[in-house]
């Protein structure tokens, strides 16, 4: 699904946060990102999720190349978003709606679905994530667990194949942790996707097929987790 | 600043409204064009910082505290179409959800607060840079020369003066178009003569100086560290990354590098210094109208003191009765009996509210 | 791992005085807004609150007909009704709502003060009270209802969704970039224990700090719109309504005829 062959990054001003980096990530498969802060995790996410393009190598999804050319094509770039929910890992920058329920509206309604439909979807995500309760709440007015399950929540209205995150637990309580960790053993068993750049050693082992290390923009390390 | 309800008439309200909405229309227009797809986010961060930006306090020398505007330094980082918008919004806040500012006073405060002043103050600091240009090539030590400072600090202060006076104008015709039928005003009562001096006084000094302060304060900051920004194609500063591009780059420690601020700011402070030395010399030169105003107020206190003193205890009964009868000179078209039931109700109510409010007080200060 | 000596030994200095009073009452003014755009929704709280574009609208209107009235009769009708509508209130939220119009009938009554000199008596009594009355109606929207519900209302009057996208972004930052500053300040303040000589500079840092981090977040946020598919488009739900709104609809019409009646009765009787 996902194939990245010999792919560097350098950022404007000559920092190099990806050095020569191939990752073959097949569909349903789980794949854990670890290493120390700054060794390129974040990057490597951000490329895989179109945001930015490596300037070196070249990066696939199902065989098309993605570059700053074949987003420029709507079509392709709202299917390609639809097909990759990310999950940053700053939840502030990723709720920007005036409410919970618009918020987790806002991708099903970019894709033209019928109202219905998204308020179906709407109904749907506020109850797989426990968050009935903030229906009509800001998003801004709300606690940091409470964001992350909006942001997991909007994410997942799209109805993703693959899911990309960023430290999905990071600074999330206990009872909060293991929803979250319920919800991507069951994505799982659904056949879905998923990446994601952790410091949790529990994660990846109740979650991650593959544990990929990263250590100064290389990959040095991949094995099978149990 | 903020020019709360009730003070200009509403028709003068809706003719400041008209003149804003093309501003509005213009700004809109450039915006969208200079800010793409981003925009959105862009102008809700910039509005959201404009908003913030009036609740800071600046510190002042002498150990008091300002309040600054900050419309011109963001006319100056996001060019004053931008500015206008984004104020216009944060305008817009503060009346709406913090009753501060009128709500029909609405257009009248973006007039003067997101029109007069982000157009003014950019077109001055695009002068006055100029103007400088060619006197002074001192950098401060982060790629903006120092002159660029004085050209800030002093389109701030006009800026915001010219605001000022825009507002003490609106405030000052309201005696002279809309009086009632014995000559007493129905909205603002001071004329031009006491209106425009009264708002000098605090926007020549201290707010002068708090929006000078906090303009050169932002700028310096973001000049500093922004060439790192301006190089990763800036949704926010496209006017800086012109200003400043071969400024030095980023190092460690910029905000709080060490590159002669004392001198910097010595010199900020003398200018300010000079500013507000220089104020009553700017009250001068309102000229004929401040001199004559002292004296005739003076006349004029003299001359109506028997019939004020006549009339005080009178209007000051109606003002905090509320049970009070009518005023005389606000005819109405109820029966007597009607206003003394009024009255009744609203002595009671009012009442309840007291002893409810006290006894709030009490709980507050009582320990638990 | 050497712990140095003087960690470990107690500190005897007594730290200089200084003003920082516009850190104290920066951070004052920054907490005050953050628990505003905390508040929840009335409406979810209580059955018998009006959706908010009708109390936006019974608020602009009442704020537009008191303004605009010239026969004082109607400044006290009204005036009456909303002393009876506070009296019922709770203690606690009538202290909050009333903060602001008491420091605004203050504040007018102060600037108006000079008035009574040039013998503007009508002026010194009437703004004070209308003030008193548009600040206390606004006073009691905002304090009823949660940020976000306001651009729900601006919908229902027809306000285009790219400005609702603007101004609900706008409100998100406010919180954001408040609560980052917030942070900032309490950091300077606690480490503040000496004298600081540079307090421009260090205000500078602050707001400085906060307008890159905007910027970076503008970024940031349109990268997440991307991945969300965005594609210019911004819809909000609409706010359902209550049989209670017919009844806010009722004392709308209710406020503009009183205001028409005494308006005519006052122009007959000059």
């Amino acid at each position: 699904m996902f194939e990245l062959t010999n792919i560097s990054y350098t950022y404007v001003g000559g920092v190099s946060a990806l050095d020569d980096v191939s990752l073959r990530v097949e569909s349903g498969r789980s794949v854990a990102l670890t290493g120390a802060n700054g060794c390129g995790k974040t990057t490597l996410l951000r490329i895989l999720n179109g945001l930015i393009f490596p300037t070196k190598g070249e990066y696939r999804f199902e065989g098309t190349k993605i570059d700053k050319q074949a987003l420029k094509d709507a079509q392709f770039a709202k299917t390609f978003h639809r097909r990759v929910g990310y999950v940053f890992q700053n939840v502030d920058s990723q709720l920007f709606c005036g409410s919970v329920e618009d918020e987790i509206a806002f991708g099903p309604r970019q894709l033209e679905l019928s109202e219905q439909e998204c308020r179906q979807r709407v109904d749907d995500c506020l109850a797989l994530l426990e968050i009935e309760h903030l229906r009509t709440r800001a998003p801004y007015a709300t606690s940091g667990g409470e964001k992350r399950k909006i942001a997991f929540a909007s994410v997942l209205s799209l109805n993703p194949d693959a899911l990309v995150m960023d430290e999905p637990l990071a600074g999330l309580d206990a009872s909060t942790q293991t929803l979250i960790i319920e919800l991507l053993k069951k994505l799982r068993e659904a056949k879905k996707t998923l990446i994601f750049a952790t410091h949790n050693e529990e994660l990846v082992q109740t979650i991650a097929d593959t544990r990929v290390r990263l250590d100064f923009g290389k990959v040095v390390d991949v094995s099978q987790s149990t | 600043m903020h020019i709360p309800d009730n003070y200009l008439s509403v028709s003068t309200c809706a003719v400041l409204t008209a003149a804003v909405v093309p501003v509005w229309a213009h700004s809109i227009k450039k915006v969208t064009k200079d800010f793409p797809r981003e925009r959105f986010s862009a102008l809700g961060v910039a509005a959201a910082f404009s908003f913030l930006a009036m609740m800071f306090n600046i510190p002042l020398p002498g150990g008091t505290t300002g309040h600054a505007v900050g419309g011109v330094v963001l006319a100056v980082l996001l060019g004053p179409e931008a500015a206008c918008l984004s104020v216009t919004i944060a305008l817009l806040i503060q009346a709406l959800l913090f009753g501060d500012g009128g709500i029909l006073a609405f257009g009248a405060n973006a007039f003067n607060i997101a029109f007069i002043m982000p157009f003014s103050g950019y077109y001055a600091f695009i002068f006055l840079r100029k103007l400088f240009g060619g006197m002074s090539k001192k950098t401060s030590g982060s790629g903006v020369s120092f002159s660029d400072y004085a050209a800030l600090a002093i389109a701030s202060y006009v800026g915001l003066n010219l605001a000022a006076l825009a507002t003490a104008v609106q405030f000052g015709i309201q005696p002279l178009l809309f009086t009632d039928e014995f000559g007493q005003a129905l909205y603002c009562p001071y004329p031009l003569r006491v209106a425009l001096p009264a708002m000098a006084i605090g926007h020549l000094t201290i707010f002068g100086a708090a929006e000078a302060i906090f303009s050169v304060a932002v700028y310096a900051f973001v000049a500093k560290t922004a060439p790192s920004f301006a190089a990763n194609e800036s949704v926010l500063v496209p006017k800086l990354s012109e200003d400043a591009p071969e400024a030095e780059p980023l190092s460690e420690d910029a905000p709080e590098s060490e590159s002669k601020p004392s001198s910097r700011w010595g010199a900020i402070y003398l200018l300010l210094a000079l500013l507000i030395a220089a104020t009553p010399l700017g009250l001068l030169a309102e000229g004929t109208a401040w001199g004559e105003w002292g004296a005739e107020e003076i006349a004029e206190t003299i001359e109506v003191d028997g019939q004020a003193l006549g009339y005080v205890p009178s209007a000051m009964e109606n003002g905090f009765q509320w049970s009070a009868p009518i005023p005389d000179y606000a005819a109405s078209g109820l029966p007597d009996w009607l206003a003394y039931v009024l009255s009744a109700i609203a002595g009671v109510a009012a009442s309840i509210i007291l002893f409810k409010l006290a006894s709030a007080f009490m709980k507050d200060r009582s320990p638990v | 791992m050497q712990v140095p000596q003087w960690l470990l030994q107690e500190e005897r200095i007594t730290p200089p005085k200084d003003r920082d009073a516009f850190i104290r009452k920066s951070a004052a003014a920054l907490t005050y807004v953050l628990t505003k755009a905390r508040r929840i929704d009335e409406r979810q709280r209580s059955r018998i609150a009006f959706s908010t574009q009708i109390k936006l609208a019974l608020t602009l209107l009442f704020v537009l007909l008191v303004a605009a009235s010239r026969n004082f009769a109607f400044v006290e009708i009204v005036g009456v009704a909303l002393l009876v509508l506070l009296a019922t209130y709770e203690q606690e939220k009538l202290a909050r709502v009333l903060i602001l119009p008491i420091q605004a009938l203050i504040i007018s009554l102060i600037i108006l003060a000079p008035s009574l000199l040039l013998g503007q008596t009508r002026a010194f009594v009437v703004v004070p009270c209308k003030t008193f009355l548009t600040t206390t109606a606004i006073s009691l929207l905002a304090y009823s209802t949660s940020w976000n519900r306001f651009t729900c209302a601006f919908k229902s009057f027809g306000a285009p969704d790219s400005a609702l996208f603007i101004f609900d972004l706008t409100l998100k930052y406010v919180v954001v970039l408040g609560e980052i500053c917030l942070e900032t300040l309490e950091a300077v303040r606690l480490r503040s224990v000496g004298r600081n000589r540079r307090k421009a500079q260090t205000l500078g840092g602050i707001v400085g700090v906060a307008f890159l981090r905007a910027q970076k977040s503008a970024q940031e946020q349109f990268d997440a719109m991307t991945c969300r598919c965005f594609s210019g488009k911004y819809r909000r739900f609409k706010a359902p309504m209550r049989k209670i709104d017919l009844l806010g609809v009722a004392l709308c019409l209710g406020l503009l005829s009183l205001f028409i009646y005494l308006e005519i009765a006052i122009r007959c009787s000059n």
